[in-house]
């Protein structure tokens, strides 16, 4: 780009801006006042200076139309065992309940993020579900590898359905995708499915497969998006991370840069990761990634492949034993971006920005501790 | 002296010198598995890196040295009149303890291997830790992480006292594992102890840190 001065600049803006009045000109006031919103709300998400009045039409221009700002809440990987063994592991999810039914305003909906389940028992879903079933607002499911190796998701999926399907919300399309197959390892060592389940719920043995979506997985998702415009925000529910943080733990998906490859051509898309129960946020192109917090048990930090953006939480403390636990919720912005805030048990509230995402790290950092993490 | 009594070690030694003889025909002059070795401090380098046999040690070289002395050689073949002369000389007398060779320390890594294996198997195992609600270590700690028992013994603020290692894997077993915890001379204590710290290999000690 041509060094221009200060006034070529100006000049420069002006006439762009004059250009674009024309097609303003063309909308009735009320339209007017909902793209200059718009546009204040895209200007602020991205974290751009405003008001630069001169910018607002080129934001415009790019607004997705339709996007109604709206909440939903999450809870996830719960890992339960039935109460007779550990009640341990259900009070936290009741609590998790409780805390969403009594957000005030209510969300839309409620996602629960995958591993209901710690041994995917019959008895440990049935009673998940049940819990469950005290959520006000509706539920939409995810299945993790902890509910389903046990008998390969024959029960999840009678209770829960479908562990991959889609719907539009206030013009926000959100697809959830089964994405923790693994490739067979248990025929060849004669596992039962017992201790099929006891190795997929061990993290560091090297045994089991790595996560994938799969060929036929991928193949739905694109028929799934092929009719939906590129101006469109996506969020995608995912169990696992849809992309490569740390190969020995599973905290992995084998097929992640095909699954981001169908997910490129739009302009705006937010995966909604479980399974790493700690705050992990990432960055890929468009692609903006949030994990989930579990109301079971926090992970250490893998020892490497750490996305950059993320700010740590400090470890958990072992005396209590809802550190570093909990449930939160994402804002979903007029932009078609996400806020997501942290509700951390027992800790202050962590927000991971869309504007922090979208200006890779440079605005808006969420709080850290002031403990170094080792 | 009653012959019969000799009878059942004469049987022993017949049955099992043929196998010990077969062990030893297999044994390659190998380098020991890849286990990482201790570190040492910086006293001569008896023990053997990167499949190098020690040039060091008398009664295994099969040089014919009278057991009990070590003849100081270098490493390089090409080697002065003058430096092999000197050599000589320096005759250095060694006892039993470190008269050892590739094979022992063969047999020791192992042995140290499979005892931090041991406690490997304790870690995993909500049963084998006594536990009584379906949780091991790796539940929290997958490969030991977040242990960090170089930063032990440390002041342990929610215990209201200084804590080793041990006294944390105790209060684990106790409260989330809930399990009865381990007495202090506990082979399985121990194991998990040895399991943890093979884990943390390398890392600078820094005890006391918070």
């Amino acid at each position: 780009m041509p060094y221009r001065d200060l006034e070529t600049r100006y000049t420069a803006e002006r006439e762009a801006f004059f250009a674009g009045l024309g097609k303003l000109a063309s909308l009735s006031r009320r339209e007017f006042f909902r793209v200059a919103a718009a546009s204040a709300a895209i200007a602020a998400a991205k974290g751009l200076f405003t008001p630069h009045g001169f910018q607002l039409i080129e934001v415009a221009e790019a607004a997705p139309m339709g996007v109604q700002p709206f909440t939903f809440a999450y809870l996830s990987d719960a890992h339960i065992y039935t109460r007779e063994l550990n009640d341990r592991f259900v009070r936290s999810l009741i609590k998790a309940v409780d805390d969403i039914n009594a957000l005030s305003p209510q969300p839309d909906f409620v996602l629960f993020g995958g591993d209901l389940a710690q041994l995917g028992a019959p008895g440990e879903l049935d009673l998940g579900a049940e819990i469950l079933k005290e959520i006000k607002a509706p539920v939409k499911m995810m299945v993790g590898e902890h509910d389903w190796f046990f008998d390969l998701g024959e029960h999840w999926q009678g209770r829960f359905g479908s562990p991959h399907y889609s719907f539009d919300h206030k013009g926000v399309h959100f697809v959830t995708i089964m994405s923790v197959y693994e490739k067979d390892f248990w025929t060849a060592r004669g596992l039962s499915p017992a201790e099929r389940m006891l190795t997929v719920a061990g993290l560091d043995n090297g045994v089991q497969s790595r996560f994938e979506v799969g060929e036929a997985g991928r193949a739905w998702l694109e028929a799934d998006l092929a009719r939906i415009d590129s101006h469109t925000p996506v969020v995608v529910f995912s169990h696992s991370p849809l992309y490569k943080y740390y190969e020995p733990w599973n905290f992995w998906t084998d097929d992640a840069e095909q699954v981001q490859a169908i997910l490129a051509r739009f302009d705006h898309v937010t995966v909604i990761h479980g399974h790493t129960h700690q705050l992990l946020t990432n960055r890929i192109g468009n692609i903006h990634f949030h994990g989930m917090l579990s109301t079971a048990w926090p992970w250490p930090y893998a020892p490497e492949g750490l996305p950059k953006l993320t700010v740590e939480m400090n470890r958990a403390d072992p005396f209590d034993n809802f550190d570093g636990c909990g449930d939160g919720r994402f804002d979903v912005l007029a932009a078609g971006m996400l806020d997501s805030v942290y509700n951390l048990w027992n800790r202050n509230p962590v927000t991971v920005k869309a504007s922090y995402l979208a200006s890779g790290g440079r605005k808006d950092r969420p709080d850290a501790t002031k403990v170094v993490a080792y | 002296m009653d012959k019969r009594s000799l009878i059942i070690p004469l049987m022993a030694v017949t049955l099992v010198a043929p196998a010990m003889r077969a062990w030893a025909s297999t044994q390659a002059s190998s380098p020991p598995p890849e286990m990482p070795g201790p570190v040492p401090s910086g006293s001569p380098k008896f023990i053997p890196e990167q499949g190098t046999a020690p040039a060091l040690l008398g009664p295994y070289d099969g040089q014919g040295q009278r057991p009990g002395t070590l003849l100081l050689q270098g490493s390089n073949a090409d080697q002065s009149a003058g430096q092999v002369a000197r050599a000589e000389h320096q005759r250095v007398q060694v006892g039993t303890y470190s008269a050892f060779g590739p094979r022992d320390v063969q047999i020791w890594q192992a042995s140290t291997q499979a005892f931090v294996h041991r406690g490997d198997v304790i870690f995993h195992s909500a049963k084998l830790l006594g536990g009584t609600v379906g949780v091991s270590c790796d539940m929290c700690h997958p490969d030991a992480a977040n242990t960090h028992p170089e930063t032990y013994p440390k002041y342990q603020v929610q215990l209201g006292r200084v804590a080793l290692l041990r006294d944390m894997i105790n209060w684990c077993i106790e409260n989330p594992v809930r399990g009865k915890p381990f007495r202090d001379d506990d082979v399985r204590l121990k194991a998990l102890e040895a399991y943890i710290l093979a884990q943390r290999k390398g890392v600078a000690l820094n005890y006391g840190q918070h």
